[in-house]
């Protein structure tokens, strides 16, 4: 894609090879927008959705993929007993631990059939899909926000590696409610340490009392913190 | 004959290859969406696909029927079956991918990765595709993804066909420009 897009960009092309890679890379663009469309149909009108948990099964029919299986496992087994000895005196590498330890999905698609929830139901379909990007973008494409899209965008940008956006959609949540406050606190906290503003990552942690969610993670990232 | 051809009469068969020509997708989504599932319990019974394969493989399928029709690639016959067909080569094809990409994986482990996802590109391309008028997107999809020759385009937006000749290279040079522009500002 990235040689095609490349070559069409050439100014001394031949208008003739223009034609046919512009052709190509338009048809890749419509289809990805035709194929969104149809996930969106099918969950709507026909209640069939692509069901992600499934994927192991198709892992076992190959011989090279359960050989893959095996010596991922063993890697993992490897990096997981690393980070035991290790991760204790790296805060970042425990927020990002911490991030990636449980899968973060959006509870559910909007319904309606206008442009503005269409574009909503995207950006929660490729969220879900963990194509944050993809999902950035059609978060920014909402002309209306409710408190929810914002918070899923400031996530999604978190997702993305893009850590002063997600924190400034944090932010703003923590504004106009305080329904996520204990989820904002939480990642908040985990979006600072990634960006190494390590003294406003302790602030925020701070905050997350003894009955919050992940206040055991907090309390564990905070010693490594004031230790370090 | 309407059986093996989901329902549709040689007509409406002719009506939808209009239709995708100018990539209106409603008449044939009312037709195929509908066998979405059939399909998907044919390729789960028949090869004991996963439900995520049959979903993909059954996508992919409606996707290279689209193609076929605006190509004018599919005759009107035994709708059914080719579109059966079709998905079970999809999934075979799809099979055949991941298995490459896990032997990929295998052998090029200490390979790094540094370059940008397909998605980064696509997402370029659409933020380029959004600055263009809708009028340039009419005519560059009609042309390019429905098929249609610039003469059938003229002739169906009232204009010369050397004016649509023209207005399709402003707007592929436009769009290049906007490519351009985001690349530069890295956007």
């Amino acid at each position: 894609m990235k040689d095609k897009l490349n070559k069409f960009l050439d100014p001394d092309i031949s208008k003739e090879e223009q034609d046919e890679i512009f052709g190509e890379i338009l048809k890749k663009k419509l289809d990805e927008d035709l194929k969104a469309k149809w996930q969106i149909k099918l969950l709507q009108e026909y209640g069939i959705t692509r069901n992600k948990t499934n994927d192991k099964k198709k892992f076992s029919s190959s011989k090279y993929l359960k050989i893959f299986l095996a010596a991922a496992a063993c890697i993992s087994l490897i990096i997981v007993t690393q980070l035991f000895n290790t991760a204790s005196s790296d805060p970042q590498t425990m927020a990002q631990q911490y991030l990636y330890e449980h899968e973060i999905l959006h509870p559910g698609a909007s319904k309606g059939f206008s442009d503005e929830n269409q574009t909503r139901t995207l950006a929660i379909l490729t969220f879900n899909n963990k194509n944050y990007l993809q999902s950035v973008r059609y978060f920014q494409n909402l002309e209306t926000h409710t408190e929810e899209d914002v918070y899923y965008h400031g996530l999604a940008l978190l997702l993305n590696n893009q850590y002063p956006e997600a924190i400034d959609k944090f932010k703003a949540v923590s504004i106009n409610t305080d329904r996520y406050q204990q989820e904002l606190n939480w990642y908040q906290s985990i979006a600072y340490l990634l960006d190494g503003q390590s003294n406003n990552a302790k602030i925020q942690l701070k905050q997350i009392s003894n009955t919050d969610w992940n206040y055991k993670n907090a309390q564990r990232l905070l010693k490594e913190l004031n230790e370090k | 004959m309407e059986y093996k051809n989901f329902g549709l009469s040689e007509v409406s068969f002719k009506k939808i290859i209009i239709d995708l020509r100018k990539n209106d997708t409603y008449f044939f989504e009312q037709v195929f969406l509908k066998q979405f599932e059939e399909t998907m319990k044919y390729l789960r019974r028949e090869y004991k696909a996963t439900h995520d394969d049959a979903y993909d493989a059954t996508m992919d399928a409606l996707i290279e029927f689209r193609a076929r029709f605006v190509e004018g690639k599919l005759q009107y016959g035994n709708l059914r079956f080719l579109f059966t067909k079709m998905a079970s080569q999809m999934l075979l094809r799809n099979q055949r991918k991941n298995r490459t990409n896990v032997d990929d994986i295998l052998s090029l482990s200490q390979e790094e990765d540094t370059e940008p996802t397909e998605s980064e590109e696509l997402n370029q391309l659409n933020n380029a595709w959004l600055l263009l008028g809708d009028s340039c997107k009419q005519l560059l999809t009609w042309h390019f993804y429905g098929k249609m020759k610039l003469s059938e385009i003229a002739q169906e937006i009232q204009k010369s066909p050397a004016t649509i000749r023209k207005q399709k290279e402003r707007c592929v040079q436009k769009l290049k420009d906007q490519f351009n522009l985001k690349t530069i500002l890295n956007i």
